[in-house]
């Protein structure tokens, strides 16, 4: 394990060098370039602001200020979800690589997470652009969002590991994933609070670390402060646990990639 | 002395062709074994090494040859650490670069100046690192005016010329290199070899793959044939390429064979007179005249493969070759063309300098000598065609950097033929072009492939009556035609395939039947018999 992690800090400078390449390419011959990173969080923001605000206004319980919670939910979810859905088949895209050249090759699923950061950067600066316009005020407790969004890199970094892995030995993972990963946003207080929908009360939906993390995320922005340490504490957890877990996996596996993928 | 890699009881086992990855596949091997059932062999597992015991020290050039499927990438692939054995322990010490394959690392839609970060960095190149060799990776690579291009652009010499420099540009100790040097035009390939030699001088280990036995040969101190995954012979370099060589004759595939003369199994000799060599010529007495590019001579045998004289000495001027890449012999002169010098020298057949032309030559390549008592002469660099009296009076010029009719890309060698027909194999167009005696173009035959019909860097010509033979460079194989419809197009008469390592340079006829060739980076000189 400490070699591995040795090897990747040896390697920072490839894995800087593919985030860089990700993103140059993922805009590269756009006409709007970069503002595409937040094109959908606003469109999907403008569409579910006017289909929910039919039912949620006057009602009890309707959410305050619809537009923001929408926004800072699908940013946050975009984040996971789009590193996760780059990096489960980034080893296979990368298979020549793979069999012909030697190098830590976590450097793929991290590099498929960090190249998201900019397009979750842009979209939280237009969130603070936004915020004025909804009257909250820029408070201190802003300067939690780095703590939640490490945390959120650790979960999203240790899952990407576990699945390009598993889809480079099982190419079923991919078409499983890109099933479980709607599913999950509807399990995550993304478009509404997950409270006010749960049959199953929070038993099952506790082992989400999504839903605090967002939740955090959302406290953060509109009260200024940690709303929920104590769930957040638990999914800090289980992100971390989930990283050394995939780290551990991925470096036992590794030497077998070549000639499975 | 420390060795740099050891295997010791190597196996490794692989899967042929595609691996099962569902996991239905899994699912039902696990149901399987819950019940009892033991886990049954892979019917497609195969070893690819079995029981390999290997040392090699620090600053050896160790070869691999054998044929495809032998377990040579394999084991190149366990070096790097890509792979794991399966039986056996293997020891590295050093850092691996592998050259496993040119360019692998590159993302087409990234400019060349992007990927050649990228691809350092994949490397194991410091940024600082990079940085430092930048301007020599580019200036190497020749791609200057196109840094700011995406690769995709790019030709494909150039994007595994740019490759090429990235891996030389390495600071490692071990150095792997899978089949790469025969890439790029003559040039490159030169440009190549020099900087493996330094690497190689500057004390470093490289292990070399390669189907070349001529690079093998020159670059290794150490040869290890492979064969379905085990040992044949290991040791020294020359011993090993000729048990290889006339192991695979025996076991060639082709319909249509020649057959190696065994007094002629190898031309190579201990005082390097013989390095490279290219043009030849035989003598009505039999006596083989060869233009040998690296000895810097022309070397000439007597009819039983006897080193008899080199004519010419290393250097540049008056009686002296530098790389002399053809040779055409005409009563009792020798004509030599020159490369480096740019000229194209006289010499008696005893060896006596008697004059030069300079003309206007860029780098004279192949020679002839037509029945109306002139020279033609083909200039790679100038794209032309040369034709001086034998006072060296230039009678005509033609031709031009193209690949339209009558235009050349890289016209390596022409051959005449009794009407006064002349024929040039025009290298990077792939094909033969075939001019009436007014030198005006008639026709032309071969595109690039490996088809019967087809070239890959058609090299030198060989006429005699109504039969012409072509040297198929990369495709190892020397093609036959019937020449007699010409004016029309010559018909394909007969595909003769060499061992996949041979590639033939020079041809010529001797006073029988035979037929001598040369092999591309080589020492060797080979007398075939046909049938």
């Amino acid at each position: 394990m400490k070699k591995s992690l040795l090897e990747i800090w040896q390697f920072r400078e490839l894995l800087g060098g593919l985030v860089k390449k990700d993103i140059k390419l993922r805009y590269k011959q756009t006409l709007i370039g970069i503002a595409w990173a937040v094109f959908s969080p606003i469109t999907l923001t403008l569409i579910f602001s006017s289909v929910f605000s039919g039912f949620t206004a006057g009602k009890t319980g309707a959410i305050p200020r619809y537009p923001l919670f929408v926004y800072s939910g699908l940013a946050v979810w975009f984040l996971f979800s789009g590193s996760l859905s780059s990096a489960v088949s980034v080893l296979v895209n990368n298979s020549s690589l793979v069999t012909k050249v030697y190098f830590p090759r976590e450097v793929f699923p991290l590099s498929a997470v960090f190249s998201k950061l900019l397009d979750f950067s842009l979209a939280l600066a237009v969130l603070l652009i936004m915020l004025p316009f909804f009257k909250v005020p820029l408070s201190a407790g802003l300067l939690w969002i780095p703590v939640i969004v490490l945390v959120q890199l650790a979960f999203t970094a240790g899952l990407a590991l576990l699945l390009s892995m598993g889809n480079l030995f099982f190419r079923d993972v991919k078409y499983i994933f890109d099933s479980v990963i709607t599913i999950w946003m509807f399990a995550t207080s993304v478009i509404y609070p997950i409270k006010s929908v749960s049959p199953l009360k929070n038993n099952l939906l506790a082992l989400n670390p999504m839903i605090p993390i967002i939740d955090a995320f959302r406290g953060a922005v509109f009260e200024g402060r940690l709303s929920n340490p104590i769930p957040f504490m638990l999914a800090s957890g289980i992100a971390f646990i989930t990283l050394f877990a995939g780290l551990a996996l991925f470096h036992k596996m590794e030497y077998l990639f070549a000639e499975r993928i | 002395m420390q060795n740099a890699i050891e295997f010791i009881g190597v196996s490794k086992r692989l899967i042929k062709g595609e691996r099962a990855t569902s996991l239905r596949d899994l699912l039902s091997e696990s149901i399987g074994r819950l019940f009892g059932k033991s886990r049954k062999e892979n019917p497609d597992a195969f070893w690819a090494l079995k029981g390999l015991n290997l040392q090699v020290q620090a600053g050896e050039s160790i070869g691999f040859i054998g044929e495809n499927g032998a377990g040579k990438t394999t084991m190149l692939k366990l070096i790097a650490g890509i792979m794991k054995p399966n039986e056996g322990e293997l020891k590295v010490s050093g850092r691996v670069a592998s050259l496993i394959e040119l360019g692998a690392g590159f993302h087409p839609d990234l400019t060349g100046r992007e990927n050649i970060y990228l691809c350092g960095s994949i490397m194991g190149m410091k940024m600082t690192a990079i940085k430092e060799a930048f301007s020599s990776i580019v200036s190497f690579a020749g791609i200057e005016e196109f840094l700011d291009t995406p690769v995709k652009r790019y030709s494909m010499g150039m994007f595994v010329r740019l490759g090429f420099s990235i891996a030389m540009h390495l600071d490692t100790d071990i150095m792997l290199i899978d089949e790469v040097l025969a890439v790029g035009d003559l040039n490159f390939q030169a440009k190549c070899r020099d900087a493996l030699d330094r690497f190689k001088e500057s004390g470093k280990t490289i292990v070399f793959v390669s189907h070349d036995l001529g690079s093998v040969l020159s670059l290794c101190s150490k040869v290890v044939w492979l064969s379905k995954g085990k040992i044949i012979e290991a040791g020294d370099p020359q011993k090993v390429v000729n048990a290889y060589i006339s192991h695979s004759e025996g076991t060639s595939e082709s319909s249509l064979k020649l057959r190696r003369d065994g007094a002629w199994a190898a031309g190579y000799d201990p005082a390097n007179v013989v390095r490279e060599p290219r043009g030849l010529a035989v003598s009505p007495e039999g006596e083989v005249y060869a233009a040998s590019m690296q000895g810097h001579c022309v070397a000439v045998f007597s009819p039983s493969g006897k080193l008899i004289k080199a004519i010419g000495t290393a250097g540049i001027g008056e009686g002296k070759l530098y790389s002399p890449a053809g040779v055409a012999v005409n009563g009792n002169v020798v004509f030599v063309s020159d490369v480096s010098g740019a000229c194209v020298q006289k010499f008696t057949r005893e060896g006596v300098f008697t004059g030069a032309f300079r003309g206007s030559f860029g780098e004279p390549f192949g020679l002839c000598v037509s029945g109306k008592d002139s020279l033609i002469v083909t200039d790679r660099r100038l794209f032309k065609v040369f034709e001086l009296s034998r006072e060296g009076r230039m009678v005509n010029v033609f031709g031009g950097k193209g690949s339209g009719d009558g235009e050349f890309d890289f016209p390596v060698a022409a051959a005449i033929d009794g009407k006064g027909f002349l024929y040039i194999s025009d290298l990077n167009n792939h094909r033969v072009q075939v001019f009436d005696p007014e030198r005006k173009f008639i026709v032309s035959f071969g595109s690039f492939g490996s088809g019967d019909e087809e070239f890959n860097g058609p090299h030198d010509l060989a006429i005699r009556g109504n039969t012409l033979f072509v040297a198929d460079h990369l495709n190892s194989r020397v093609k036959r035609y019937d020449i007699s419809a010409v004016p029309g197009k010559p018909e394909l008469t007969g595909v003769f395939g060499l061992e996949r390592s041979m590639l033939p340079c020079g041809i010529a006829f001797g006073p029988g039947s035979e037929l001598y060739l040369t092999f591309g980076g080589t020492e060797l000189i080979g007398k075939y018999l046909a049938g």
